[in-house]
């Protein structure tokens, strides 16, 4: 009982006020290996069972998870309030307003902490959203705020392998939030490939193998590290994956990379406006983000790029075929040929 | 649901009125009344299988006897009944046939009448038909019948709610149709209709994006239709991007409702056509609405999180799961299909990052997609990455694709030159020779695929020093590729290599063929003339060696060349002043000037490259420190002592460390100057710290005669400024020394030697200073003697040695060279051949017989030892030794090996001259007056600058000659004639030189020969016989005769 009370303190804790003040009880079914499936309400939750009651505002006990039918976190425990309660936040989540559903997935979470300990609770689910709903709006310092309360643990704990993976990448991003350079680059790391033989050569190491949308993140955020590190040609590579990997298609993630990597291609000391393939570059760069995001969002320092760049218009030999005629190399550069050792000399 | 979907269900109450009039054709196991295949189509057509919906309308069609009968038996409200089947062959784009059907439905009551139908009806649905007419006839281009058939449905006056109903597509089919007859702004505003009143008209997000993609496409066929019209293309553009920017937001769809939607393969075909348009951008956005399928996947999982607890996977997630896994199957993954695309779009845009980006991930993350595909991706990889510059990364992609390609792959060439391209500029040479070679086994000489392997093989070689290796593969390329895009490269590169090797004729001719056909080379204009002066300079060509850096001044004026070729400039004409004979002494200043004119604008020159390229600033030091060294020694030279000492100023501290060579020797030859300019201490410091640097520098490195003139310039001007004492005790604890270097400690200690002899030469012998001074000398030498040799360098053995060798008492030397000569290390090998010359020449002045032989056999040891420069002189060496014994056949064997072995003395003519004279008179000794006149005739013709020699030659050539005239028969006038012909010949030869050496002094002919031949002209005329009238035809020929 007392390790139940401690985590409900936490819990409690870490979610302060409320939009509509906290439950003290929320109506339920159970479906009990022995005893039928009694219908009362669950006062609070841990980690070895919840506290439940027949009858509302009376006093409950704790009926252990084990008496419940269900296997690991599939508890048959069956919440009356969850599609109400979620109703408004998912729909605030399935319209991109990311922001409101932070706020929105927020309040549930709070509003039912008593039940965040209970497996795969609403609670829980919305906390998870909430964090979603934080990443995806790019309030990475709130994502990290949340990730660092004892309370997130009941993600992991609570929740269905299906949340696991896109908490693991809520996790890397509250590191960014929270502007933990070192742990993100120690996190990052595990993601890539050791750097060993003919890799060598590489200027970035390999990312294990995985989806492009979740290489374009791990890209940016790595990005971040590299630009922290001042290892701006490293960063704009990544900048790039992160805008490329995954078609682009998160958009405010697309939006910040390519803002980075215009800031990382003017940091390139070979940049100057006679360095023509760099400004070719930038212009083709910037031109895209004025279309895609606008021109009056961009600094104004990159404005000036924001130029539509030569194109050539040359319709794909076949669908995405190599530019393989494309192939012919430059000449060497001048210099290319160090003089020998032994150049000559008067006699 | 799709909007024909809602108006089949609408058509029902058509099905009420069939249920009535059932045509019974058969009633066995299958219901095929009219009612109920109609019931079965629509349900068909409403579950999606709209192919097996119009079957089923066929056969209903056919069973009944076909539309004729239906019209009589339900007259126009049989074209309903059509309009429902014109709905199945919409979304199986038959297009004609569905056109068709709904003209037959719109003109029901035009059937109904022909065939006299009995049943009075109307057709429900004839104004909507007219409405899907209109679709057909725009899906078959007919956009002006369309527009037509849409007005006349609005025309038409339709219900309200069917209005409602079908508004969204009318309002997206109306706008594409007018955009494409080029209505844009009203096709535009069409559409934009379903966008503003999206809330009122209730258009969902998905119809939306029906309209992105309707028009998207509308975009494609006018940005084809501008053609080259780039105006007009980018004006499309311009539009595409606008709609997007108002309207591009309201159609985010979830990746999930996405897919479902049809809309992934959808957006992916209109990204596609926008590439193929050329719509760059515009396609990039389109492909940022495409969801990865795991971002479908991901909208899955969180939607199967919402199910309550225990539920399975609903059928329609099940269903796309799999469709999922099935496109994931695909022989190039969606995802990847789609991102080649991209990097497509990025690429033509300007962007390599980008691209190389997507196909370093395609390369790493599919390695399992059909080999010839992972290929191309590799090799796209590589060529990207070689285009960045990013060098080592080619090579990464281009060794993986040389390992996993095809060995027949047409790529495989292309990869080899982004490898070759990329490891040369990263300076792998070995790597591209290895690679070079690889591609040259496969192509024929000429062949365009060997084009840059034949360039960058040669150019490898020469990189790493390989000369006498490129020098072949350097002439195949220009050979074979006249028109080669690396011609301008390599035809530089070749001329240099040459250089390099010392061929400065070839060289020379090289960088002219490379002058000629690239006269403007923007890369090596000025470094091909840079170094043409510079092949032009070794081949004694000075005027060409000038001509090739004034066209730098006046091409390239700018060049950071110029300082270093304005030097050689300067070199060119002071040689050319040194080289002047008398009779041209006049022209010698005005070279001079010209000479020093070169070195002072060398130093603005080289400053100016300084300022230029600071990566290269050391290069460019070094030449500012030669031309202020070298235009400070011509002021001194010039008594213009106060600018000379104005370059030494210039000189230091700026270009200290620049260049120890010039620094040294502005040091120690602007002491005497500085001294008279009452800066000598400062003079003596600055020497002070030359002579460190030069001591201190590995004996390999070592100038010793610079060092020893430095330390004797230095203990000179000590004396005067400092005093003896000062002077003394300086050397024998010389500022900064190191008390290890023996070598530097050998040099001080002579340098004291000579300054003690040099104040003891002023004082009286039988004096107690001479004495005591006697006395240093002597501790002095015992010092040196107890140094122990074994510590001396190889070199500073030999240096010392020779400085001894060379000074009062050669003696000294000896046992430097003994020392040598006793060492067995491997090092020492080179110093061998020089200590036996030395020792050899030392020996050779002894009067003991026993010493003589000894040299005798040094100078033969030393040609064994086969040292190319001291096997001539050894030669010549034996040859005085035999000359002096009177061995006149082995000195003649001696000389005789010098004078066919052209490489002898080839920098040193005045020895071959005298190799020459001392073949002629030891001829003369053996008694064969013929071929000793051979030879000194050969010394005249071939070395007229080194008169000693020439003279002495002609002086010993007029004898001989005599002798043979007097042997000449004399028997008839014939004989007579010939004779004298041949005397008046050898009395004009004699009379010419004597004029052509005329302001010749006897300084110049040192052994007297010339003061003879003046004197013994006179003799000559008399012994002759020489008549006037002869004397005057010889005068009149040589052009010396006074005027009449």
């Amino acid at each position: 009982m007392k390790r139940f009370t401690t985590s409900f303190t936490l819990v409690l804790a870490a979610l302060t006020s409320t939009a509509f003040g906290q439950v003290k009880e929320t109506a339920a079914f159970l479906s009990l290996k022995e005893g039928g499936n009694p219908q009362g309400y669950v006062q609070g939750a841990n980690a070895q069972g919840i506290i439940f009651s027949s009858a509302q505002g009376r006093p409950g006990q704790l009926l252990p998870y084990e008496k419940i039918k269900g296997e690991g976190l599939d508890k048959l425990i069956r919440f009356e309030e969850r599609v109400e309660a979620l109703g408004e936040p998912r729909a605030l989540f399935a319209a991109g307003d990311y922001a409101a559903a932070a706020t929105a997935f927020g309040d549930v979470a709070r509003n039912y902490a008593i039940i965040l300990s209970v497996p795969q609770s609403f609670a829980a689910e919305a906390l998870f959203y909430q964090m979603e709903s934080l990443k995806r709006s790019g309030n990475y310092a709130a994502l990290a705020q949340i990730i660092e309360a004892p309370v997130s643990k009941v993600v992991e704990t609570n929740l269905g392998e299906r949340y696991q993976k896109l908490h693991e990448f809520q996790k890397l991003w509250a590191k960014l939030g929270a502007n933990d350079m070192d742990g993100l680059k120690t996190a990052i790391a595990t993601y890539e490939e050791p750097v060993v033989g003919d890799a060598k050569l590489l200027s970035t190491p390999n990312f294990k193998k995985r989806p492009p949308a979740e290489l374009a993140q791990l890209a940016y955020l790595r990005a971040k590290v590299y630009d922290a590190a001042n290892e701006s040609a490293k960063a704009l590579e990544d900048y790039y994956r992160a805008f490329t990997l995954a078609s682009g298609n998160d958009d405010l993630m697309a939006k910040l990379a390519m803002g980075a990597a215009m800031v990382s291609h003017k940091k390139d000391p070979r940049f100057s406006p006679d360095n023509e393939r760099l400004v070719s570059q930038l212009q083709g760069l910037a031109y895209l983000y004025s279309k895609r995001f606008g021109k009056d969002t961009m600094p104004e320092e990159f404005q000036e790029f924001a130029v539509r760049p030569p194109m050539v218009r040359m319709a794909p030999a076949a669908e995405a075929a190599p530019a393989a005629e494309e192939g012919a190399a430059p000449a060497p550069e001048k210099g290319d040929a160090p003089p020998a050792e032994g150049e000559a000399k008067k006699e | 649901m799709k909007y024909w979907l809602k108006q089949s269900l609408l058509l029902l109450p058509v099905a009420g009125i069939l249920a009535f009039s059932a045509v019974n054709v058969t009633a066995q196991e299958e219901d095929v009344s009219v009612e109920a295949l109609y019931q079965k189509a629509v349900e068909l057509n409403m579950s999606g299988q709209s192919a097996d919906a119009s079957k089923t309308f066929e056969r209903l069609f056919e069973l009944s006897g076909g539309y004729e009968t239906l019209f009589e038996d339900f007259g126009a409200q049989a074209g309903g009944l059509l309009f429902d089947y014109g709905m199945t062959l919409l979304p199986q784009a038959r297009w004609e046939d569905a056109k068709e059907v709904f003209t037959i439905s719109v003109n029901a009551a035009e059937w109904a009448e022909r065939v006299e139908s009995p049943i009075k009806s109307k057709n429900p649905r004839e104004s909507l038909a007219k409405f899907q007419l209109g679709f057909c006839e725009a899906q078959l281009g007919n956009h002006e019948e369309a527009i037509k058939l849409y007005d006349e449905y609005l025309a038409g006056k339709p219900d309200p709610e069917e209005l409602g109903q079908v508004r969204n597509s009318f309002k997206l089919r109306y706008g594409g149709s007018l955009m494409k007859l080029g209505r844009m702004d009203e096709g535009i505003a069409a559409i934009q209709e379903l966008f503003d009143n999206r809330e009122e008209w209730e258009v969902t997000p998905q119809f939306l994006m029906q309209g992105v993609l309707e028009l998207g496409l509308v975009w494609v066929e006018r940005a084809n239709a501008a053609g080259t019209d780039d105006v007009e293309f980018e004006k499309v553009a311009e539009r595409a991007h606008e709609f997007l920017d108002k309207n591009g937001d309201l159609v985010d769809l979830a990746p999930l409702d996405s897919y479902r939607f049809g809309f992934v393969d959808r957006l992916r075909k209109l990204g596609f056509e926008s590439t193929k348009a050329g719509l760059y951008p515009l396609a990039l956005r389109y492909f940022a609405y495409v969801p990865t399928i795991q971002d479908i996947r991901d909208d899955i999982d969180l939607g199967l999180g919402r199910l309550p607890i225990g539920a399975g996977i609903p059928s329609q997630y099940q269903h796309i799961l799999t469709q999922l896994d099935e496109r994931e199957k695909a022989p190039l993954h969606p995802d990847a299909e789609t991102l080649r695309l991209i990097a497509t779009c990025y690429e033509r845009m300007g962007s390599l990052i980008g691209p190389r980006a997507i196909y370093w991930h395609l390369a790493e993350d599919y390695p399992d997609v059909e080999p010839a595909l992972h290929s191309e991706i590799l090799h796209e990889a590589s060529r990207l990455s070689s285009m960045l510059g990013d060098y080592p990364a080619a090579q990464y992609f281009g060794e993986a694709f040389m390992a996993s390609a095809a060995e027949d792959s047409a790529l495989r060439n292309n990869v080899s030159t982004f490898m070759l391209q990329s490891l040369f500029t990263s300076g792998q040479y070995d790597q591209v020779k290895s690679i070079s070679e690889r591609v040259r086994e496969r192509y024929e000489p000429g062949d365009a695929e060997r084009e840059l392997a034949d360039s960058l093989y040669p150019l490898a070689l020469y990189s790493t020093t390989m000369h006498e290796e490129a020098a072949e593969p350097f002439a195949e390329y220009v050979k074979h590729y006249p028109d080669g895009g690396n011609r301008e490269i390599v035809m530089y590169h070749r001329a240099s290599n040459s250089l390099v090797r010392g061929k400065m004729r070839e060289a020379a001719d090289q960088y002219e063929e490379f002058l000629k056909e690239f006269p403007e080379s923007e890369r090596f204009l000025d470094a091909g003339l840079a170094d043409l002066a510079v092949a032009r300079f070794n081949l004694e060509d000075y005027p060409a060696s000038i001509a090739a850096v004034d066209r730098i001044i006046a091409e390239k004026p700018d060049s950071n060349q110029l300082g270093r070729t304005l030097n050689i400039k300067g070199d060119a004409y002071l040689i050319q002043a040194g080289k002047l004979v008398k009779e041209e002494k006049d022209k010698e200043p005005a070279l001079k000037k010209e000479a020093l004119d070169a070195y002072v604008a060398a130093v603005d020159a080289g400053e100016a490259a300084i300022a230029r390229d600071a990566d290269r600033a050391d290069a460019y030091r070094s030449s500012v420190a030669e031309a202020l060294w070298k235009s400070a020694d011509l002021y001194y030279q010039n008594g213009e002592a106060e600018k000379g000492i104005a370059q030494f100023d210039h000189f230091f501290p700026k270009y200290a460390g620049a260049n120890w060579y010039w620094e040294a020797q502005i040091s120690v030859f602007s002491l005497e100057h500085l001294e008279a300019a009452e800066r000598g201490e400062e003079g003596l410091l600055q020497v002070e710290k030359m002579i460190l640097l030069l001591g201190n520098m590995p004996p390999e490195q070592q100038d010793i005669t610079l060092l020893r003139q430095a330390i004797g310039s230095y203990a000179e001007a000590s004396v005067r400024v400092r005093g003896l004492d000062e002077t003394l005790a300086r050397l024998d604890s010389f500022p900064g020394m190191d008390p290890s270097n023996q070598a530097l400690l050998t040099w001080l200690k002579i340098q004291k030697v000579i300054v003690l002899q040099e104040s003891r030469s002023k004082m009286k012998q039988d004096s107690p200073e001479y004495a005591a001074v006697e006395a240093q000398i002597g501790e002095v030498f015992e010092e040196l003697r107890l140094f122990d040799k074994r510590k001396l360098s190889e070199f500073a053995l030999q240096q010392v040695g020779l400085h001894f060798a060379k000074g009062d008492n050669p003696f000294l030397g000896v046992p430097y060279f003994e020392e040598l000569l006793a060492r067995t290390n491997p090092d020492a090998d080179a110093f061998k051949a020089p200590a036996e010359m030395a020792l050899g020449e030392i020996e050779m002045r002894a009067a003991d017989p026993a010493k003589v032989s000894s040299a005798r056999e040094r100078f033969k040891r030393v040609i064994k030892l086969g040292d190319k420069a001291l096997i001539g002189p050894a030669y010549m060496n034996l040859a005085y030794l035999h000359i002096k014994n009177k061995e006149w056949k082995d000195a003649l064997a001696a000389l005789d090996v010098i004078n066919k072995d052209k490489n002898m003395f080839k920098q040193d003519k005045e020895r071959r001259a005298e190799a020459g004279f001392l073949m002629g008179t030891v001829f003369d000794e053996l008694g064969e007056p013929a071929e000793a006149n051979q030879a000194y005739l050969s010394v005249v013709s071939t070395y007229a600058r080194y008169y000693d020699y020439v003279t002495q030659s002609w002086e010993k050539y007029i004898p001989n000659s005599m002798a043979d005239f007097a042997k000449m028969p004399t028997a008839t006038p014939i004989d007579i004639e010939a004779k004298r012909k041949r005397e008046l010949a050898l009395y004009k030869l004699t009379k010419k030189f004597l004029f052509q050496w005329q302001n010749l002094t006897d300084e110049d002919s040192p052994s007297g020969a010339l003061r003879r031949l003046r004197r013994g002209i006179t003799e000559m005329k008399t012994q002759l016989g020489v008549t006037p009238e002869e004397e005057l035809a010889v005068d009149t020929e040589l052009g010396i005769a006074p005027a009449e």
